[in-house]
Parts: C-alpha cells; sequence; structure tokens
C-alpha cells in the first residue's frame, strides 16, 4: 500500500516506482506462466468419474475408460498417481483411447505428459465414495447388531 | 417388588459398567486414548428398503410381496446409541438402545437394552364353549453386547441377563452370531450363523399354558429353556452411494419348547400357511442415509 502512495509523491519517485512496479508485473506474470501449464491445448476425461465402494476404505473395483485429446500431435504418456510407469504411451497422435479395470481405495490421478518431459498437461481425478463410512457401525462388512 | 428387582439390577448393572468405563479412560496412557479415539463408532445410518419379501413363520400367515424395510442406527460422541434393526439386520429382535462404553480396534463393546421376545397373542374357543384369551407384551431386557469384526470375520455376543417384566424373575436371553464376508469386485457376500438362547423361565411366560387357563384343546404346558438356531446368506452391490442392491435369505429353526407349546401347535393347525420354523427371502433396493 505504501508502494502506491509513494508513485505520486513526485516525479522522480515516480518514475522509480513505477519501473519497479512494472518489473514486478512482468515477474509475477512470467512466474504464472511457467507455474502452471496451459491445459486448453488438452483434455483428459475419465468415464466414470466415481468409483463406489460399501465400505469406506474397502477396495473399489472400476472400468474406467478414459480419452484425452491435444490440438497438436505429438508422443504423450498416460500416468496414474502413485505409479511411476506409465499405463500407455501414443506417438505421433493428437487424441487416445484407454480402457481397464482398476481397482482403488482412495481418490487418484490421472495425468498426461509429453514423452520424456515430467510437465503435467492435462489431468483427470478419480473419486472415491462410499455408502457406509468407516467408523460407524456396522465396522465390518456384514451388518450384524 | 417384584417389578423393581430387575429394574434396579439393570439400573445398577448400568451404572457400574459406566463407573468401572471411567476409571479404566481415566488409568489408561495416551496411546490407548487416542486408539479408543480411532475406533470412535459416533455417525450412523438410516437404511430404507423397496422391494419383494416373503416369509413364513408359525407367527403369522404366510407374507409375501410388496415390502417396505426399515433399520439404521445412530451413536452419539458420548457412546449413547440407538438401534432400529430391520431385514437382513433383524437378527436379535426389534429396536435397542444402549451404550457404547469400550472399544479396542477389533472390539466393541455396549451396555445394551433390547427385546429378548416380542409379544404374543393367543385366543382360543372350543367345541365345549371354553375359550383361552392369552397376551403377553414384549419383553425388554439389559445386559452386555460384545463385537468383534477382524479381517473379514465378525463375531458378537449378547448376554442381557435383566428382563424388565412384572410377571416372571431370572428371564435370561443370550445370543451368538459368527458372519464371514467376501468381497467380489464391489458385491459384498456374506454368510452367517446364529444361535438365540432363551432360559425356561422366559420361554415358559410365552409358551407355557398355566392348568388354571388350560381348556380342552389347549393344555396345560410347561416350556423349559431353548435354542433357536439360524442361517443366513446374502449380498449386498452399491449403485450409488446412496443406493444399494440387497438380497438375502435367511432361515431360522425354532426351539422345541417353543414349537411344541399349545399356542404354536394350534395355531399351525387351523392355518397351513404357518409353518414350524421361519424362513425368509428378499430382494430389495435400499436408499441409505
Amino acid at each position: 500500500m505504501n508502494f502506491l502512495i509513494n508513485m505520486f509523491k513526485g516525479k522522480a519517485s515516480t518514475t522509480k516506482s513505477l519501473k519497479l512496479f512494472f518489473v514486478m508485473v512482468s515477474l509475477s506474470c512470467t512466474f504464472c506462466l511457467h507455474a502452471e501449464p496451459d491445459y486448453t491445448e488438452f483434455t483428459l476425461r475419465l468415464k466414470p468419474n466415481q468409483c463406489v465402494a460399501l465400505h469406506q476404505g474397502k477396495d473399489c473395483y472400476i472400468d474406467l475408460e478414459l480419452t484425452w485429446s491435444a490440438e497438436q500431435q505429438g508422443n504423450y504418456c498416460l500416468f496414474v498417481s502413485k505409479r511411476l510407469e506409465a499405463l500407455q504411451c501414443w506417438r505421433n497422435s493428437r487424441a487416445g483411447k484407454f480402457k481397464k479395470e482398476f481397482v482403488f481405495n482412495e481418490n487418484v490421478f490421472f495425468t498426461l505428459k509429453e514423452i520424456g518431459k515430467d510437465s503435467l498437461l492435462a489431468s483427470a481425478e478419480l473419486e472415491m465414495a462410499w455408502v457406509y463410512k468407516k467408523n460407524s457401525k456396522p465396522q465390518s462388512s456384514w451388518r450384524m447388531f | 417388588m417384584k417389578k423393581l428387582t430387575p429394574t434396579i439390577a439393570a439400573h445398577m448393572l448400568f451404572n457400574f459398567m459406566a463407573v468401572i468405563a471411567l476409571p479404566v479412560f481415566a488409568d489408561e496412557d495416551s496411546n490407548m486414548l487416542e486408539a479408543d479415539n480411532k475406533n470412535s463408532q459416533s455417525g450412523g445410518y438410516l437404511k430404507l428398503g423397496l422391494g419383494y419379501r416373503g416369509e413364513v413363520s408359525p407367527y403369522h400367515e404366510e407374507r409375501s410381496g410388496a415390502s417396505f424395510v426399515v433399520s439404521g442406527r445412530y451413536q452419539w460422541k458420548n457412546g449413547l446409541f440407538i438401534e432400529a434393526p430391520g431385514g437382513a439386520n433383524q437378527l436379535n429382535p426389534g429396536f435397542g438402545f444402549g451404550y457404547n462404553f469400550y472399544n479396542t480396534e477389533h472390539w466393541s463393546f455396549d451396555v445394551i437394552n433390547q427385546l429378548s421376545h416380542g409379544g404374543v397373542e393367543y385366543r382360543a374357543r372350543n367345541r365345549d364353549g371354553q375359550s383361552i384369551d392369552f397376551a403377553r407384551d414384549a419383553t425388554m431386557s439389559t445386559g452386555i453386547r460384545a463385537t468383534g469384526a477382524i479381517d473379514q470375520n465378525t463375531i458378537q455376543f449378547t448376554l442381557l441377563p435383566y428382563a424388565y417384566d412384572s410377571e416372571f424373575d431370572n428371564g435370561l436371553y443370550a445370543s451368538l452370531w459368527l458372519a464371514k464376508q467376501w468381497q467380489v469386485k464391489n458385491w459384498s457376500i456374506y454368510s452367517a450363523i446364529g444361535f438365540q438362547y432363551r432360559s425356561k423361565e422366559l420361554l415358559n411366560y410365552y409358551y407355557g399354558v398355566a392348568k388354571d387357563i388350560a381348556i380342552n384343546g389347549t393344555p396345560a404346558y410347561e416350556a423349559g429353556a431353548g435354542v433357536n438356531s439360524t442361517i443366513q446368506f446374502g449380498l449386498d452391490y452399491p449403485i450409488t452411494k446412496n443406493w444399494v442392491f440387497e438380497s438375502y435369505v435367511r432361515y431360522t429353526q425354532i426351539a422345541s419348547s417353543m414349537s411344541d407349546s399349545p399356542f404354536i401347535y394350534n395355531t399351525r393347525k387351523f392355518d397351513d400357511t404357518r409353518t414350524k420354523n421361519v424362513a425368509e427371502v428378499a430382494i430389495l433396493l435400499n436408499y441409505v442415509f
């Protein structure tokens, strides 16, 4: 706030302050561009995007269909969180589809990356849902009282 | 005075458990307290089911068709809870409430009040013009319940030594349930066996025919203690996080001291849809809150 007030105190200080202001704005915008990849060029869709288990924390089985597309042709790989190796890679492609049955017990992210690069091009979350909370009776899967 | 005895005893039991539970929590080290908090059972659910249900029983005529089933449980953070079993959950009879006083990683211990027997009615008139009008209300009992859940196995033991009824003393109810569950994809499949013991005093109150009310066709009868044995199979499938498909089949062999009673024998004789034992099958679509 003081910085903005100082801008209008005198010509010399105004010029100096304006320079500083534009440098800061430019820097911050540069960081913004580098910090967040441009997702608009890429899409990654999950179908379905929720897996429902009977009890919280139990394994949830789901047949997933992932589709991705890119504006430009390239070499891309599909990853799932907590797993280093790619689920599948495509070369010289601008779209792809992947189908598989998965088993999870917590939320996971699927990501699209360019081969040989770490930056994310697109990501999608698979959400876990459940009917009965873990801490509410019946604690076991069989309801008994 | 007779009525007060079991009531006072039940309150003493409840208070005694609360008193011994408090020092246990106070004396335990912090790790134990943390473990207990982690296993807090607070929360609950309400399940409303609609579907087909068929049941044959000695207690009522055959029932078959569309059915609405309600079950639920809620436990407050202070350990008090209420339960409304129905459908597949109705392994012990009726509504219950109590206090969950101790939990470990695998075990949960409650002081519980629940029905140890439902109400019965029997009215008959013979050719001689003699009649009998017999009715007994349900009996609420108090005791202890322990539930263990280890891997996919569940064991539950209930002991209700104190019956809130003015007509008899020493009405003991005990039950043991064992269940195993398997997960096949997102289907939950289970099998369970259970045994319910009722003391002579309890069963004779409901199934005994005293000499002073006996008539021709409904002779005097003294019921002994008995055990009901149950086997159940069922499955559940979560369609969404609120909708669950459920199906189960259950068979209960009634204790001979109950089925041999003239009340049961005669009602079966005049209604051929009534059976000696209980069998139930259901296919339900449940909404879980």
